[in-house]
């Protein structure tokens, strides 16, 4: 956005722009209807709300939001309309988004956002002129977010089917004022000429309505970044231990939230902090909770001392041990906001605005899914770091990553693994007993018992021995057939495929060097087999 | 008559009429009488605040003793004291959150209104209570005034402390400048508590708190912003100071406290250069530095 600045007396530094004048840019916008541009001010990544305290920024977004009421709302901005709906508590922002919706085509999946929004302004309602810079009623009768929300619920009209019944039991509770909208907001659904033939939708959005509005996103792992400059990221966390980004975020997939104990807004950091508690439980009925790290990492690192979120943690019944931490920044807190593209700005050090964020890291640290601006689900999440885990167990890493032991395998999966090792094997074994010719016995064993060899990583080293002696015994017989048919070739391709496995594949732990050595080792049996029946033509037509 | 026959069966008391329907009749009547007699001029301003501070249940259930508390406030005509009874008694009513809630929203916009108003004290209050609540509008007129004092609307110390009330406005680089060039004494008090939760302030606060030339009371309120901010740094200024016999007593006695409260039991067993000093100064120095002294050896020494 190009900042309209004034120059400062001496004329050195250009000053900040001031609210009247971002007000006033703003009107041009919409005066313009430039839609886009409006809505990128919605960002709160913008330089323009920087340095500038909590109310202001409050103010500056009303306007935008207000400016978008007499313009178009594009389809990316109904996320920041019920993004205010759903967490929002300041009451101008939170009328400014209810006006904003009823710019849009009614939808029923609006209703259970607008019943969210009454929720959380009802007892923290504000005096509201909207005709007025910052929102704020000073003289007659004022506007109420409350209010406005019931509008827009009546103007949903059927749509709103599924919130009579709340709206309902609220009628006893309110003052007449409040009463009268809010049975008129009744009535308009009521008397809605459409009947909703969909049934009543009592949350907030699904997984498939978050991914419309992008603000569920995944990344395949072809897409996803890595950033070595992470592993200049140095934490402190809830008990004073330092680590590294590297040491805890890789080897194993982990979900992070970002909070800070300064928050106050109940709907955001602390409702975060206690439903990650409730992920870490869910981990636990799973059996997942070795596997699948979580994280907490503060905004605010300069405050949130280890004692203060500890203290924060369990005040919200968030579990943390060793996989389980609250980590603040030492050192790289610029390289950690880059990476994640964090929706925060700041009055020095400390937030002005932030979004609810969640991601989701593969076991190399790379996000692989996020959740932003509304309220995530705590079945959701894990469901898709446990997809990640599933990825973790069918890939074979192309180097080594993990500097910490590697963790433990989970209950039930050891055995299945070991069965599916053994039964390999032994088809192997059984292949090679069976009555066919020494030959088929050297082949079968280069494929299938090499190929199961990486089953065997995590199991008993014996085995493995084991293995390898077999491998040897594979190759002492190739030998053995080769210098009798007069040419080494098949026992020079067996060897090298041996080779190449053991080390590149074992060792290195390389799937191309895993690859690589099979093949040439079936290409040692192969040529073993075919050089046999060279060699016994020849000695047909020497007989002949 | 005998003494025998004059011990007559006293008659059993009448069971009390149940009182609920008559008391409630009799509450919204006594709430209309005093209603009126608020009102009512010709009447003592005393009599008139006292029937006053009797509405505040009132002022939540029925909209119209809202209303005319409410006008009763906003009439600059009425007497000051009047007017500030009024206040009061809507602030009262404003804690029963659920049944002020409807009137929440009118009585904010009369706060707003009365930010500027004539009278300190209503003044006062009324930028008080928007403070609390957080009001943008009245953090914002605050803020204009300590960057202008020509257009403040309470002294700057005052001004200062209500902001404190939210971290998250941009009050900072104001306080700081408080600090730098203090207009008066309890300004910079005040700047100095509001800077406690900057943590680019430290630097600031340890600088104070080692400053010996600087007031006794900044430098205790610098060493509460550092338990907050940086508390090691803060155990180890404290342990120069209560070794310093050329710094201040009182200074030292905080010290000792915080070395008492917050100190490391390992560290200061071990530390024979502080275990002297303490000994020496429980029977030297002021009554308070005595007594700091002598719980600190009692605590780490078993003396």
């Amino acid at each position: 956005m190009g900042e309209e600045s004034e120059q400062s007396a001496d004329g050195a530094q250009p000053v900040r722009m001031s609210e009247r004048q971002f007000a006033a840019h703003v009107d041009a916008l919409a005066a313009q209807a430039d839609s886009a541009e409006l809505l990128s001010l919605l960002d709160e990544r913008q330089t323009v709300y920087a340095e500038r305290g909590a109310a202001a920024v409050v103010r500056m977004r009303g306007w935008v939001l207000r400016a978008l009421c007499d313009s178009t709302l594009p389809p990316s901005g109904l996320l920041y309309v019920l993004e205010e709906l759903d967490n929002g508590r300041d009451a101008y922002l939170v009328a400014s988004a209810a006006r904003a919706l009823r710019i849009l085509e009614p939808s029923e999946r609006f209703a259970p956002y607008l019943l969210k929004a009454l929720a959380n302004v009802r007892f923290h309602d504000d005096a509201l002129c909207f005709d007025r810079y910052g929102g704020y009623a000073v003289e007659g009768e004022p506007e109420t977010a409350f209010r406005e929300v019931l509008r827009t619920i009546g103007w949903l009209g059927s749509s709103a089917h599924s919130v009579v019944g709340p709206l309902r039991e609220l009628l006893p509770e309110l003052g007449a004022t409040d009463a009268e909208a809010t049975q008129r907001a009744i009535t308009a659904i009521e008397s809605s000429a459409t009947a909703s033939t969909a049934g009543p939708s009592c949350c907030t959005g699904g997984l498939d309505f978050l991914r419309e509005l992008r603000a569920f996103k995944t990344w395949a792992a072809g897409e996803r970044t890595a950033n070595t400059a992470l592993s200049a990221v140095v934490f402190e966390d809830q008990s004073g231990n330092g680590i590294r980004y590297d040491e805890f975020f890789l080897g194993q997939p982990s979900i992070v939230v970002f909070f800070y104990t300064r928050c106050d807004n109940p709907e955001k950091c602390s409702l975060a902090v206690h439903k990650l508690g409730n992920v870490v439980r869910l981990l636990t009925e799973r059996g997942l909770e070795k596997r699948i790290r979580t994280a907490a990492i503060s905004y605010d690192p300069g405050w949130d001392a280890p004692e203060r979120m500890s203290g924060y943690a369990k005040n919200r019944r968030l579990p943390f041990d060793d996989e389980h931490r609250l980590l603040r920044s030492v050192k790289g807190e610029d390289v950690l906001r880059a990476h994640f593209a964090l929706g925060v700005n700041f009055v020095e050090s400390l937030v002005n605005r932030h979004r609810v964020e969640l991601f989701i890291l593969d076991a190399r640290g790379r996000i692989a899914a996020s959740f932003e601006r509304l309220q995530w689900d705590e079945a959701h999440v894990v469901e898709e770091a446990a997809a990640l885990m599933r990825e973790v167990d069918s890939e074979l890493p192309s180097k080594k990553l993990v500097t910490s032991p590697s963790p433990e395998p989970p209950r039930g999966a050891d055995a299945k693994r070991s069965l599916h090792a053994v039964s390999s094997l032994g088809l192997a074994f059984v292949t090679a007993f069976f009555p066919k010719c020494p030959v088929c016995w050297a082949a079968y064993l280069s494929w299938l018992g090499v190929a199961e060899l990486d089953s065997l990583r995590g199991l008993s080293p014996w085995i493995l021995l084991g293995v390898i002696a077999l491998l040897g015994l594979n190759l002492a017989s190739v030998w053995r057939r080769a210098t009798a048919l007069g040419g080494l070739l098949p026992f020079w391709l067996s060897a090298a495929g041996a080779v190449t496995i053991l080390v590149f594949g074992l060792g290195l732990e390389s799937s191309l060097g895993t690859t690589l050595g099979l093949s040439m080792s079936a290409l040692g049996a192969l040529a073993s087999v075919f050089g046999r029946v060279r060699f016994s033509r020849r000695q047909a037509r020497m007989a002949h | 008559m005998s003494a025998k026959k004059s011990r007559t069966k006293k008659k059993p008391k009448p069971k009390p009429k149940p009182k609920a329907k008559v008391k409630r009749a009799s509450s919204t009547s006594s709430y209309a009488r005093s209603l009126s007699a608020a009102s009512d001029t010709s009447l003592s301003v005393k009599a008139r605040v006292a029937e006053i501070d009797k509405l505040t249940t009132a002022v939540c259930d029925d909209d119209s003793v809202f209303r005319s508390t409410l006008a009763m406030l906003r009439d600059t005509s009425e007497p000051p004291a009047v007017r500030r009874a009024a206040l009061r008694t809507l602030q009262a009513s404003s804690f029963s959150v659920v049944a002020f809630n409807q009137h929440r929203s009118s009585y904010l916009t009369a706060l707003r209104a009365l930010t500027g108003d004539e009278d300190l004290e209503i003044r006062q209050s009324v930028l008080g209570m928007l403070a609390r609540e957080r009001d943008g509008h009245a953090q914002q007129l605050l803020l204009e005034g300590l960057e202008d004092p020509e257009v403040a609307l309470l002294p700057p110390e005052k001004a200062l402390q209500l902001l404190s009330y939210d971290v998250h406005t941009e009050a900072y680089p104001v306080a700081r400048k408080i600090v730098k060039k203090p207009p008066n004494p309890d300004a910079k008090r005040e700047a100095l508590r509001l800077l406690g939760g900057d943590t680019g302030s430290t630097a600031l606060f340890e600088s104070i708190l080692r400053n010996k030339k600087e007031d006794p009371e900044f430098r205790r309120i610098s060493a509460a912003a550092l338990q907050t901010l940086k508390p090691a740094a803060l155990k180890d200024h404290a342990r120069e100071i209560v070794l310093d016999d050329s710094d201040d007593d009182d200074v030292r006695a905080t010290s000792l406290t915080v070395l008492s409260q917050f100190g490391d039991a390992t560290d200061i067993a071990r530390d024979e250069k502080l275990r002297a000093k303490t000994n020496k100064l429980k029977t030297a120095g002021t009554v308070t530095m005595k007594r700091s002294a002598k719980a600190f050896i009692a605590k780490y020494y078993d003396e």
